[in-house]
């Protein structure tokens, strides 16, 4: 079938950090090759609706997430901690933060690291988070304190080193 | 420390400088979209085939109960409509069966245009239900092991709506044409494949007894994770276009045919071993054609190029080709 209008832009635009929020969900270099070329499938089928879309960047991360959640949920039996290192050349590596903020993200839920990495890598609102989600903003709250009480006391009192190298 | 203030930054910092390989991740999530579109439109189709199944069901109902009381008897009776009665759809020809992916992989093989000459045939695999029957054939023609693989579908006419809408839309890509053939049937084909993975190479006909068939070839043995074996797919978009226009797909064949084809593989479950449709003197090989052109090693001239002018052959002499005079849609 033909390739739909400006899809190969927008995926071509979007991959990197798309990729990007993959990799803070699983930690998997592979792993978010998967889900990122899901979430792009995804927005394929339904891009003859994607005028309706306020936001199709925006949706197509909420798009991975949901679909982070819902592969998790099928895989937990086969969930691993995540310590892969990335294997594919990268612009500037920063092993140390990766690796750290990985093992720290992998103690949490699947629901508690989607929740952190909506609300502060993609910067959205409660509201926002919780729409995406499909729960309460008041349930998003307790779920983003408890997840950054988590990641408090397995990064340490002092992350300034982590921050400013 | 504030980690409420400084986690955003060491998000970022942290996947900021990954690299992804943007063109493999593009790549399958095009194929990925189009896994889950033809699993929609196989979807509308089954969903078609299930609604038509039960107005047949009611019909037959309707018509025993309105000759039972005609006729004064019981709808249990098994009383045949009177000679004349119309139905909602024709029952299938007598020592006929539904079309098994068995018969689609034979019909598939025996299709395969001469000018491949000695053909192995390396696995096969298929699989029917209501509405649908697919087959997935791994050849050898001496040039690299390339897989194929055969659709047929029954549309619905929303199904119908949809393609058409596509194949009627003036926007299409540069690897995909879609037409408008002569007897209003719907011909569709795409080359394509990410750099460095299988060329996908794909022919699809809406016909307007509303029956989808649709061919795909790679240039490497498996649709998935599999290096080329070769350089293009073995069949040129042309020998693909003859091919899904043949007469010889058809929802119900001859219970023969589906007979002798049933060995052919285990119904969806792995192929059995290597098939041939060789002598038995040549159990491995096709026989080679009889001409004097060698075996096709690679398209010479670009699927657009070949489709600007498809010159395909259907089997019924008597029938106009539809394929033969084709008007690109607007």
């Amino acid at each position: 079938m033909r390739e739909p209008d400006g899809f190969t832009a927008f995926a071509n635009a979007q991959s990197r950090s798309l990729f990007g929020t993959a990799w803070l969900l699983t930690g998997d270099w592979h792993t978010s090759e998967d889900l990122v070329q899901e979430a792009l499938g995804r927005m394929y089928r339904y891009w003859h609706r994607i005028d309706r879309i306020e936001n199709p960047a925006a949706y197509a991360h909420t798009v991975l997430v949901r679909a982070f959640l819902s592969q998790r949920r099928r895989r937990s039996s086969t969930e691993r901690p995540v310590r892969d290192l990335p294997d594919a050349p990268e612009r500037e590596p920063d092993h140390a933060l990766r690796i750290t903020l990985a093992d720290a993200l992998a103690t949490l839920s699947k629901r508690d690291r989607a929740v952190l990495v909506l609300r502060y890598l993609e910067d959205r609102s409660v509201e926002q988070v919780a729409a995406d989600l499909d729960r309460s903003p008041g349930a998003i709250r307790v779920q983003s304190m408890r997840a950054l009480s988590r990641l408090r006391d397995v990064l340490g009192e002092d992350t300034t080193e982590l921050v400013h190298p | 420390m504030n980690l409420d203030d400084e986690l955003a930054e060491l998000m970022h910092r942290a996947v900021d400088t990954l690299d992804p390989p943007t063109d493999r991740l593009v790549a399958g999530g095009v194929a990925r979209g189009r896994t889950l579109r033809r699993r929609r439109y196989f979807t509308l189709a089954a969903e078609g085939a299930t609604c038509v199944l039960v107005l047949v069901a009611v019909t037959a109902m309707t018509v025993q109960l309105v000759t039972a009381r005609t006729h004064g008897t019981s709808a249990s009776a098994g009383v045949k409509p009177p000679p004349g009665t119309p139905t909602l759809m024709a029952a299938p020809p007598k020592g006929t069966v539904a079309v098994t992916g068995q018969v689609m992989a034979q019909t598939l093989l025996d299709l395969l245009p001469a000018e491949l000459g000695n053909v192995k045939v390396i696995r096969m695999s298929g699989r029917s239900f209501t509405g649908f029957a697919a087959a997935e054939v791994v050849i050898d023609d001496g040039h690299g092991a390339a897989e194929l693989a055969i659709s047929m579908t029954y549309w619905t006419p929303n199904h119908r709506n949809i393609v058409s809408a596509e194949c009627s839309d003036s926007a299409v890509s540069a690897d995909a044409v879609c037409r408008i053939l002569s007897d209003g049937g719907l011909l569709s084909t795409s080359h394509g494949g990410a750099s460095g993975s299988a060329a996908r190479w794909q022919v699809q006909l809406g016909r307007t007894d509303n029956v989808q068939i649709e061919l795909t070839e790679w240039n490497a043995p498996t649709e998935k994770d599999a290096r080329p074996t070769r350089l293009s797919p073995p069949l040129t978009m042309s020998q693909m276009t003859t091919i899904v226009g043949s007469g010889r797909w058809q929802s119900h064949v001859s219970a023969a045919l589906a007979a002798s084809a049933a060995s052919l593989f285990p119904t969806d479950k792995q192929p059995t071993p290597a098939y041939t449709n060789a002598p038995p003197a040549a159990q491995t090989t096709r026989p080679a054609a009889q001409t004097t052109e060698p075996p096709l090693t690679q398209v010479n001239e670009p699927p657009s190029a070949q489709l600007s002018n498809p010159t395909p052959a259907l089997p019924s002499p008597t029938t106009p080709s539809p394929l033969a005079t084709v008007r690109t849609a607007h």
